[in-house]
């Protein structure tokens, strides 16, 4: 996974595993739209570690490379991702790989899946959102009540060319949610 | 004749004169009765606040007035009340320096009344007497000198505003006029311990903006002039303040709704935490308040956006384009350049334009990649920067700044004030310490641009500053200051645990991200956090930073920390084997870093330190 700069700027990777970004891969990958996941980083042991690489796009046509440009990455990264449990997830095989983030092209975001264990969306907790799922599927995640939430958007495709930016909630919101999305509630 | 001005209502204990006249010996009574500005509303105030004072009060102002002084004293503090101790001894501070301060000669208390006389505004008091207020303790007895007279008028103003100006605390002169002592008592009772709520609310502003350009910092002026046209316009009701919280008694929802609307309308979304109980019932935490709380995030949000999306704040549609916009609506472009940039994006059309007009956009050409903003960004973009040093030093070759914020936390402040006091806390006591707070951050500031030059500190916010460094081990140069001014103005902060007041760091160059840089600043739990561009931090609890400042005084060969750090990049583990290591030729420098840091810092700290101190 990795970002371009832009102006000059840095715009660094995101944190966490969206939904549209791992339902995005997934349906992808197995070509249905009845897929719905989403996931995060794991902390510790030197997982997810931050790293930059300076990359010099080459224009083919006139044969010159332009302006470098820096390239921040995530190594050694690890995550967990929960697709809900339907038809297709249950056809899932035992393991598999997925292409997500960018720079696909120069070998970035291959990511192994392997499928651990099926988990009861129950009981809810109160805590800590650790993924990003637009509203309308909250309900799919069994996610009960947003008691403060940090709103941001997801890019829902409407078809293969067009899409639309869906009202989402960010990691770090407080809500009630099943015990894997969530982390406990620290004081600010 | 004037109104009732509230402020004023404990001018008499600026004397040595007894608070209730009516307790005057006779010849004290002889001595000032020409003197006394008894034709006033605002002696009336002075006389009749007290339930305890043979005049009680008898009209609706004197009793408002009453009600507001309960609200505004420290008395909710529990304790024994002590012997008299004339000293201010301020909860974080410990007793100041002096004697009892108090105008005892005849002329001066005399000069007192004849400026009463006068009917004067709360501001000519305060200019006239601001001194001896500010060291006059509100109440002498031991326990109780916790704040100064000072804070307790001005608050006592802004608690009897609050219940004058709204109709939700009415009292009639029937209720009151040619009652009896007791029967005004009832209707203090009543109306305090049961009728009368009032709404404490904390809100904290946000945006939801990831600023990339020194242009884009404009939203921190944004910040800044909400909070100010806030404070301004709800003077009597903000009584702590931030650069982006405030904690607020308002009367009702009504006006906390137009607070969250304005700041909607300015792009912001609040974090709301509010209580709303009786009078008795107020505490200037709404969370520590016995009653039902509710604390929820206000955002003004759309449920759908149609591409293209905001790339700065990502929460409005895009409907301009950077800096294509910008040049056509600002810069009076000719004719045929106009016509170029409309149709085709800047970097396409650069080698048409004519001379003129690129000498004119020679800032812009130098990043000329297009951006799709909405209005509020471009607005904001198209401002200017206001941070003129910042733009400057993100051209320069050699361009690293420590970014640096302070910052208040409310939950640690009740905290740490419930427990230096050992009980409850009043507004006062959060009142009182807003004014220290606010000195600190001014002679931070002061000492900041003194250590670093002027033009080398660029603040931000009053308690967030960007400083141009040469090396970023004068970082440590921060700490120092930050250290010095704590032990002046809050050294009980520095025995604690955990200090509500936090500083946070970010080393880094000028062009790094600064939605980054504010996301480290922002989310740092740690009383002094310091990060080093990316994963490296050093994370300390308040007692740890004397040991930082101390050990960052001290010299160690850049060899060795070198070494460490190159070590440390392969393998933390191995790194901390290294330096525990009794048979390493750099044990010396690394058993010096041990015990100057070792008690507070774990080893990623140490090694964060040591990369700084090798810079």
């Amino acid at each position: 996974m990795g970002e371009r700069t832009k102006g000059g700027l840095l715009r660094p990777c995101c944190r966490t595993i969206r939904y549209s970004q791992i339902s995005g891969a997934l349906r992808k990958k197995f070509g249905v739209g009845d897929i719905h996941a989403a996931g995060y980083l794991v902390d510790g042991n030197g997982y997810n570690r931050t790293d930059y690489l300076i990359y010099s796009p080459r224009e083919r046509v006139r044969g010159v490379s332009k302006v470098p440009l820096q390239v921040e990455f995530l190594t050694n990264v690890r995550g967990k991702v929960y697709a809900l449990e339907n038809d297709s997830a249950a056809n899932f095989p035992d393991r598999f790989v997925v292409h997500m983030g960018a720079f696909i092209s120069k070998g970035f975001g291959l990511c192994k899946l392997r499928k651990m264990a099926v988990v009861e969306a129950e009981p809810p907790a109160k805590g800590i959102l650790r993924t990003r799922i637009p509203l309308d599927k909250l309900d799919t995640f069994n996610v009960r009540r947003v008691i403060k939430p940090v709103y941001g958007y997801l890019f829902e495709p409407t078809s293969p060319t067009t899409g639309t930016y869906v009202l989402s909630l960010f990691e770090g919101s407080e809500v009630v949610a099943p015990e894997f999305l969530i982390s406990p509630v620290q004081r600010r | 004749m004037k109104e009732l001005v509230p402020e004023l209502h404990d001018a008499i204990k600026l004397t040595i004169l007894e608070h209730d006249v009516s307790e005057w010996n006779e010849q004290e009574v002889e001595t000032f009765k020409e003197f006394l500005p008894i034709d006033t509303e605002t002696w009336k105030g002075i006389t009749q606040h007290h339930l305890g004072f043979t005049i009680y009060p008898a009209e609706p102002d004197t009793f408002c007035l009453c009600v507001a002084d309960s609200l505004a004293s420290t008395l909710t503090r529990i304790g024994e009340e002590g012997s008299l101790e004339y000293r201010l001894n301020k909860l974080w501070k410990g007793p100041e320096e002096g004697r009892d301060v108090r105008l005892r000669e005849t002329d001066d208390v005399i000069r007192l009344f004849r400026f009463l006389q006068t009917d004067p505004g709360w501001e000519e008091f305060f200019r006239e007497y601001e001194a001896l207020l500010r060291d006059r303790p509100e109440d002498f007895h031991q326990g109780r000198n916790i704040t100064s007279l000072y804070t307790h008028c001005r608050l006592t103003g802004q608690f009897y505003r609050i219940l004058k100006n709204s109709s939700l605390f009415p009292v009639s002169a029937s209720e009151i006029e040619g009652k009896t002592q007791d029967e005004v008592k009832a209707l203090y009772r009543a109306n305090y311990s049961q009728k009368w709520r009032l709404l404490v609310s904390r809100c904290r502003f946000c945006f939801l903006q990831k600023p990339y350009r020194v242009r884009d910092l404009n939203v921190f002026g944004a910040l800044s002039d909400l909070m100010q046209e806030i404070c301004t316009s709800y003077a009597d009701n903000v009584l702590l303040q931030t650069s982006n919280e405030l904690l607020l008694v308002l009367p009702d929802e009504g006006q906390l709704s137009d607070i969250v609307a304005t700041a909607h309308e300015r792009g912001f979304w609040v974090e709301v935490i509010k209580a709303r109980g009786r009078l008795s019932e107020l505490k200037p935490n709404p969370e520590s308040m016995r009653v039902k709380k509710e604390s929820e995030n206000l955002y003004n949000l759309l449920s759908q956006i149609p591409p293209p999306i905001c790339e700065i704040c990502q929460s409005a549609k895009a409907d301009k384009y950077w800096p294509e916009d910008y040049l056509l609506s600002r810069l009076g472009l000719c004719p045929s350049c106009q016509q170029l940039i409309s149709q085709n994006p800047l970097a396409y059309v650069v080698d048409l334009l004519c001379e003129i007009d690129k000498a004119k956009m020679e800032e812009i050409l130098k990043e000329p990649a297009r951006e799709e903003l909405c209005e509020r960004c471009f607005a904001l973009r198209a401002e200017g920067t206001r941070l003129h040093k910042l733009d400057t030093w993100g051209k320069e070759a050699q361009n690293k700044v420590t970014w640096v914020k302070i910052k208040l936390d409310f939950d640690r402040l009740q905290e740490t004030l419930e427990s230096l006091s050992g009980g409850e806390v009043s507004f006062s006591v959060v009142a009182e310490f807003q004014q220290d707070y606010y000195r600190f951050l001014e002679q931070f500031t002061g000492q900041i641009q003194r250590t670093f030059r002027h033009g080398n500190v660029e603040s931000i916010l009053n308690d967030f500053f960007c400083i141009r460094v040469d090396s970023f081990r004068q970082a440590f140069e921060v700490l120092q200051v930050y250290y010095e001014l704590l032990r002046v103005f809050f050294p009980a902060f520095l025995g604690l645990q955990k200090s509500p007041l936090r500083i946070s760091m970010v080393c880094a160059g000028a062009k790094f991200p600064f939605f980054e840089v504010w996301s480290i600043l922002e989310d740092g739990p740690d009383d002094v956090f310091v990060s080093l561009q990316g994963p490296r931090t050093i994370r300390a609890p308040i007692g740890g930073l004397e040991l930082l400042v101390r050990a960052a005084g001290l010299r160690y060969p850049k060899s060795a920390l070198h070494k460490l750090t190159r070590i440390e990049e392969t393998s933390e583990t191995l790194a901390e084997l290294t330096f525990q290591d009794r048979r390493d030729k750099d044990r010396a420098t690394y058993s010096k870093l041990a015990s100057g840091l070792r008690p507070s810092l774990g080893f990623s700290s140490i090694f964060t330190f040591a990369r700084l101190m090798g810079d």
